[in-house]
């Protein structure tokens, strides 16, 4: 008898770890995107508009105002 | 007892195993628009301020595509929403904390191997031209992986993508190879809607503009234009290029 609930204990356990397992590694269902992750987003392209110079706005300031305005 | 315990030890070490995986980060897709220039008052030249715009889609690890963008505008950030991306033009509108502060639109057209954008915006009910240029981005080794990985999957009826992921690891790992440069080129022309593609192609016809692949990218990338200026000499260039094949210095697709 007591053999038999140390079968059923361990069953029970491997179960439920499979169940768990299978519930983290499903794909989820398509959903729309939530605010947060079009925050996200946004700054995955700020960063890559950083990263590529595009922040630089001051330097166009900078040769408009001392190449255009400054030799006019 | 003991095969009780050891079970659950077993199942603890598996359970933590599964908990301390790596979350996989959300990833650019495609990079539309990465571009700085200036936006110029419709009805006073001498107004103007800097403008930087990137805009794209980001792949999140549930498979979900988000198409996001800022706008910097000045020094003000501002964020883009409802994007519409096509082959040569790209349009949003423009929020400032929650609220629409206004809208752009711009069309590419490829000049001197520099992608060129011009368009309108409305700023607070101020209106501007939008004048803009591409800003240089070259692919890393893993994106390349992912482009080949992408165009394997859509033909795989090309002799390279036959030896599964043997190509596509050997990319990653020498992305600078003439046969995964031409793959990348393969890949691009199916979507020419990413400045990764652009700086190739840009980079790769600027000695030879008549290279194989390069009038069609060219011809994609301003498309828009084109179809409005069909007789701007840049579209007779390219439009020449593709009816009559080869012409004089200017090179046409080498088959």
């Amino acid at each position: 008898m007591k053999k038999e609930i140390v079968i059923a204990a361990v069953l029970v356990l491997v179960a439920l770890t499979a169940g768990i397992a299978m519930l983290q590694s499903s794909p989820q269902p398509a959903q729309s995107a939530s605010s947060l992750q079009q925050d996200q987003a946004a700054s995955l392209i700020d960063q890559e508009l950083q990263q590529a110079g595009g922040n630089s706005t001051d330097n166009i300031t900078a040769i408009v105002q001392n190449d255009l305005i400054g030799s006019a | 007892m003991v095969l009780l315990l050891m079970a659950m030890a077993v199942s603890l070490a598996y359970a933590q195993g599964i908990g301390s995986q790596v979350i996989p980060k959300p990833q650019i897709d495609d990079l539309a628009l990465l571009a700085r220039g200036l936006a110029v008052d419709a009805g006073n030249s001498s107004s103007f301020v800097p403008v930087a715009i990137g805009a794209g889609s980001v792949r999140f690890p549930t498979n979900m595509t988000v198409v996001a963008g800022v706008m910097i505008i000045d020094t003000r950030r501002f964020t883009l929403e409802n994007i519409n991306i096509t082959n040569s033009s790209i349009s949003g509108n423009i929020f400032r904390n929650a609220t629409q502060a206004g809208s752009f639109s711009v069309s590419s057209v490829i000049k001197n191997s520099r992608t060129a954008w011009y368009g309108a915006m409305t700023l607070n009910e101020r209106n501007f031209n939008l004048y803009l240029l591409s800003l240089s981005r070259p692919i890393t080794a893993q994106e390349l992986g992912d482009k080949i990985s992408n165009y394997c999957s859509i033909n795989p009826g090309d002799s390279r993508c036959k030896a599964g992921g043997i190509m596509i690891n050997f990319c990653k790992h020498d992305a600078s190879n003439p046969v995964c440069r031409e793959m990348l080129r393969n890949s691009c022309l199916n979507n020419p809607n990413d400045e990764r593609c652009r700086t190739e192609f840009n980079n790769f016809c600027k000695d030879d503009p008549g290279a194989n692949g390069c009038n069609s990218f060219i011809k994609k990338s301003s498309q828009k234009f084109c179809d409005r200026h069909m007789n701007a000499k840049r579209c007779e260039e390219i439009n020449g290029r593709v009816i009559g094949g080869q012409m004089n210095g200017m090179g046409g697709m080498k088959r």
